[in-house]
């Protein structure tokens, strides 16, 4: 009985075996074959892959936000006037020529010929025409800032548009951020339709198309060969999202993908000494900031309705005491520090990355890092500290100088910042209290009016109309971060806005920047810019916008990608692991393990028992 | 008979603890801080206009009375009905996201948690088997760093080992991106890519399992049965395997029966170091979105889980051990 047992369960893990065998052959072929049609082809050799720590959460151009999307958007449509690489100043696209009547209310656009849809539908001054008209008749929030005065705008031909106004400005030209649609497609649309529409593949004129989109893993565009700048050398551009940052810079330094966007200063700081890989700091077209609240204690803000009376320290009234803060923030400490170099100290709300409508403090202007000059502000505007706990009180002798502080975990610079901050301050005896929230509790407490200051940050566009706009009385609604408001400032904003002449416009915008600067209801703290790296042992042909060193991509045009070439022969990926073969071992291994396990204990207990 | 009380009482524990649960979820997002129509408002491309948000709030059902929207939620819940993700998926049904994302959570905590416990067992066995060996003291060591590291590091480390240093695996995904893989070979770029976050897994949870088995088998050993079982002459072997390890072997099973439930959800930093799109990685867009609908569907499924694990290890126990349900 005993034998006949152990014979027949080694007859079974025989069989077991034999199966295994011939099932590892039969893969193992398979394994074979596949490497073999899986070895580098023309296609993989002109695959370019982007890591992302974004999510791309929407195709529907109304609904786009963050720069992932607006990548996308870039990929796969054009804007009608372009930013150049040079200097991001308005250049043409599908727009050749564009031009106004004297008295500045009628612009006409030429349209370029010879452009085609990815569908192979031609391109026409209607569509351009649509696409603004349907902003302009559907009060698209998002962009119809950018259509300031419009009465209409029609295409009397192929290649003409026709944009009216009722009060002169140079809109057109800023130029709208807006991507052109196709008529053919997006013609039919109601309002709700058209923010609602998401269809792959998405039909644009762009340089690449969307063919596939994995939502938090990966997208994949392929190539327009009609493009009209011409066809790029890349046929797929893949964006593989990373939940995180170090496993994304560990897959650039294998090679699994080619370019790294967002990457964190610290481990941005590892890449500079990486052979193969260049890391680019860029331009400084961003920047982050710390807002006062601007609405005096237990009054309601101006324009907001829906907003809640302040509750603000009402010493953030005083203008002495915010320059005095100011003054004693440290701005290239926090360069250095927090943002470890790769950010330059920050004056006016239009970052020096913008150096047309930079306006540069002179030096008897600037506000400089100066403690001992804050404290005598505050000496002379009377905060002393009457109760002779280290902090300052109102003048009348009441309420510390307390303040709350609100930074977001979700910008870990703003964290690092923090204690920092706090530091300089009670240098000057003013007591921060530093929370960190969520960006939820942080909009909530803004439009609560429940705050005294905090720290956020701005990607303003390449034209300073829309930055500006946030600090005119009007946005308190909406984009202002401070509820700062200034007859002076607001009917400014309305000038620059009806300026048609350059020369015109640009002493009002250093105007502006010079009162926001001045009247301090934020601190800008620093400029910086997106820190990226890619493998410039493989590609090169990087166009930055702005030139010499701006963005390589997530920027404000598609040059990168239509000029991408590899830097010799073809690129070649590694592979993404171990062969089946391998894996086929392991699985033989461990059954042959286990049998033999089962077989010797079965043999020890029937043959002693 | 009393197996029957046993079984009854259990389940209806699991039903009360259910019904606070709901209770608990419900209450939970209504306190949280951020104005649900705010959040949607700048997930959708702020500047929404007041009356979108109104309009947003009363589609959402977000006007009702508290009372009201409770009754709601637990008829809908009920019905199977988890609501629509709002940011992450937008207009995606819940329990649609969830059947696709559970899955690869599955099969990543499946066999992570068969490997952890096998090995973790007969290390464990081993080394209470031989105490003060040169095995027990190693293991112990190598077990009590593993049990003391978090799982996010021990991953990064794994990842730069593995994937940069090496090159052997990927550095993240469910399947490589450039590659169009089909058939056999497609399962292979699978399994490539599930090694990584399975390794740390299974090493993150062996610990524990190891100096629990040692443990409990180190306790069994002093029972005078096993004394007993020795003075009839029964060989080692058979005294370990058959009265020491079987008896030893009942709050492991516990242990993982129970972490189950916690595993699906514990995932999440594995999955997000590797980026791997399970459950855990689902838990964190949401949460980082604010997706209240899909994380009250999310909290919700992980306390299911949870409790349900729970009502595993009882049912087991008690077949385990005839004291339980005798009791």
């Amino acid at each position: 009985m005993g034998l006949m047992t152990v014979g027949r369960r080694f007859r079974v893990i025989a069989f077991l075996a034999t199966v295994g065998v011939i099932v590892t052959g039969s893969f193992a072929s398979g394994a074979l074959a596949q490497t073999a049609t899986s070895s580098p082809s023309s296609s993989v050799g002109r695959t370019f892959t982007i890591g992302v720590l974004e999510d791309l959460n929407t195709i529907n151009p109304f609904r786009a936000l963050s720069a992932t999307e607006y990548e996308f958007l870039n990929l796969n449509y054009d804007l009608a006037v372009e930013f150049s690489d040079k200097d991001l100043t308005p250049t043409a696209g599908l727009v050749t020529k564009w031009e106004h009547s004297p008295d500045g209310l009628t612009w006409t656009y030429t349209i370029r010929t010879g452009a085609t849809w990815q569908d192979g539908q031609p391109l026409t001054a209607s569509d351009v025409a649509f696409t603004y008209d349907f902003i302009v008749k559907n009060k698209i929030s998002a962009f119809s800032n950018y259509f300031p005065f419009t009465q209409s705008v029609t295409a009397p031909n192929d290649t003409t548009v026709v944009w009216k106004t009722s009060k002169p400005t140079m809109a057109p030209e800023f130029p709208p951020w807006v991507y052109i649609l196709p008529e053919h497609i997006w013609g039919g649309f109601s309002r709700t339709e058209a923010k609602n529409y998401e269809h792959i593949p998405v039909v644009g004129s762009g340089p690449f198309q969307l063919i596939e989109w994995k939502k938090g893993q990966f997208w994949k565009f392929r190539y327009n060969s009609h493009y009209w700048k011409g066809t790029p050398y890349v046929h797929t551009v893949i964006f593989r999202k990373f939940d995180n940052a170090e496993a994304m810079v560990q897959a650039l330094k294998k090679g699994e993908i080619d370019f790294a966007d967002q990457i964190p200063a610290d481990l941005f700081q590892t890449l500079q000494s990486q052979p193969g890989i260049t890391a680019n700091v860029p331009a400084t077209t961003e920047f982050d900031q710390m807002s006062f609240n601007m609405v005096p204690n237990g009054q309601p803000a101006p324009t907001c309705k829906n907003c809640g009376d302040s509750t603000a320290h009402p010493a953030i009234q005083d203008q002495q005491l915010r320059l005095a803060i100011a003054m004693a923030i440290d701005k290239q400490a926090l360069v250095d520090k927090v943002m470890r170099g790769y950010a330059v100290p920050g004056t006016t709300i239009v970052p020096s990355g913008f150096p047309q409508w930079h306006w540069q403090p002179p030096s008897d202007q600037i506000i400089p890092f100066d403690i001992a000059g804050a404290n005598q502000i505050l000496d002379q505007a009377g905060y002393m500290d009457t109760d002779g706990d280290g902090i300052r009180n109102m003048p009348d002798g009441g309420e510390n100088l307390s303040f709350r502080f609100s930074v977001m975990p979700s910008e870990p610079q703003e964290v690092k910042a923090a204690p920092f901050i706090r530091g300089w301050l009670k240098q000057i005896g003013v007591e921060i209290k530093p929370e960190a929230i969520s960006q939820g509790k942080l909009v909530d407490n803004w439009y609560a009016n429940d705050y005294d200051m905090y720290m956020w940050g701005w990607g303003p566009d390449p034209d300073p109309d829309f930055i500006l706009s946030t600090f005119t009385t009007g946005q308190c609604e909406s984009w202002s971060d401070t509820c700062f408001s200034d007859p002076q400032y607001d009917d400014l904003y309305q000038q620059q806005r009806n300026a048609i002449d350059p020369s015109v416009r640009k002493p009002i915008i250093e105007q502006m920047q010079e009162i926001v600067y001045e009247k301090v209801p934020e601190v800008v703290l620093y400029y910086s810019g997106r820190l990226q790296a890619y493998r410039s042992d493989r590609w090169t042909g990087f166009v930055p916008q702005p030139q010499p060193n701006g963005f390589l991509l997530f920027a404000y045009g598609n040059s990168s990608y239509v000029h991408l070439r590899p830097v010799s022969g073809e690129v070649t990926s590694p592979g993404g692991g171990v062969s089946g073969l391998i894996w086929l071992g392991i699985a033989l291994g461990v059954v042959v393990v286990i049998g033999g396990i089962l077989l010797a204990r079965r043999r020890s207990e029937e043959g002693r028992a | 008979m009393k197996t029957r009380t046993y079984l009854l009482q259990k389940i209806g524990q699991v039903v009360l603890t259910m019904f606070f649960i709901l209770l608990f979820n419900f209450l939970l997002f209504r306190v949280l801080p951020g104005n649900p129509a705010v959040l949607l408002a700048r997930a959708a491309g702020a500047r929404l206009t007041k009356a979108d948000q109104l309009q947003l709030i009363r589609d959402l059902g977000l006007d009702k009375p508290l009372i009201g929207q409770f009754f709601t939620y637990i008829g809908d819940t009920l019905r199977g009905n988890l609501g629509k993700s709002t940011i992450v998926y937008p207009g995606q049904s819940v329990t649609s996201i969830f059947s696709e994302f559970l899955r690869p959570t599955l099969i990543l905590v499946g066999i992570s948690t068969i490997l952890s416990t096998i090995f973790g067992v007969l290390m464990g066995i081993h080394a209470g088997w031989r105490r003060g060996s040169r095995f027990d003291l190693s293991s112990m060591g190598f077990s009590l760093v593993l049990y003391a590291m978090p799982e996010w590091w021990l991953g990064i480390l794994l990842l730069i080992f593995f994937a940069v240093t090496l090159g052997l695996f990927p550095t993240g995904g469910l399947v490589s991106v450039t590659q169009n893989y089909t058939g056999f070979g497609h399962f292979v770029d699978l399994l490539n890519h599930l090694f990584l976050p399975c390794l740390t897994l299974t090493l993150a949870f062996l610990g524990e399992y190891y100096l629990l088995m040692r443990s409990s088998l180190l306790d069994v050993l002093g029972e005078e049965y096993i004394t007993l079982a020795r003075a009839k002459g029964l060989r080692e072997k058979l005294v370990l395997w058959r009265h020491a390890v079987r008896n030893a072997l009942l709050p492991t099973v516990t242990l993982v029966a129970l972490n189950f439930g916690y595993v699906l959800a514990g995932a999440i930093t594995v999955e997000t170091v590797y980026s791997y799109p399970g459950l855990g990685k689902l838990t964190f867009d949401a949460l980082s979105a604010k997706d209240f609908p899909l994380l009250q569907g999310m909290f919700l499924f992980f306390s299911l889980a949870v409790i349900i694990a729970n009502l595993i290890a009882d049912l087991l126990y008690a077949y385990l051990d005839p004291r339980v349900r005798e009791a």
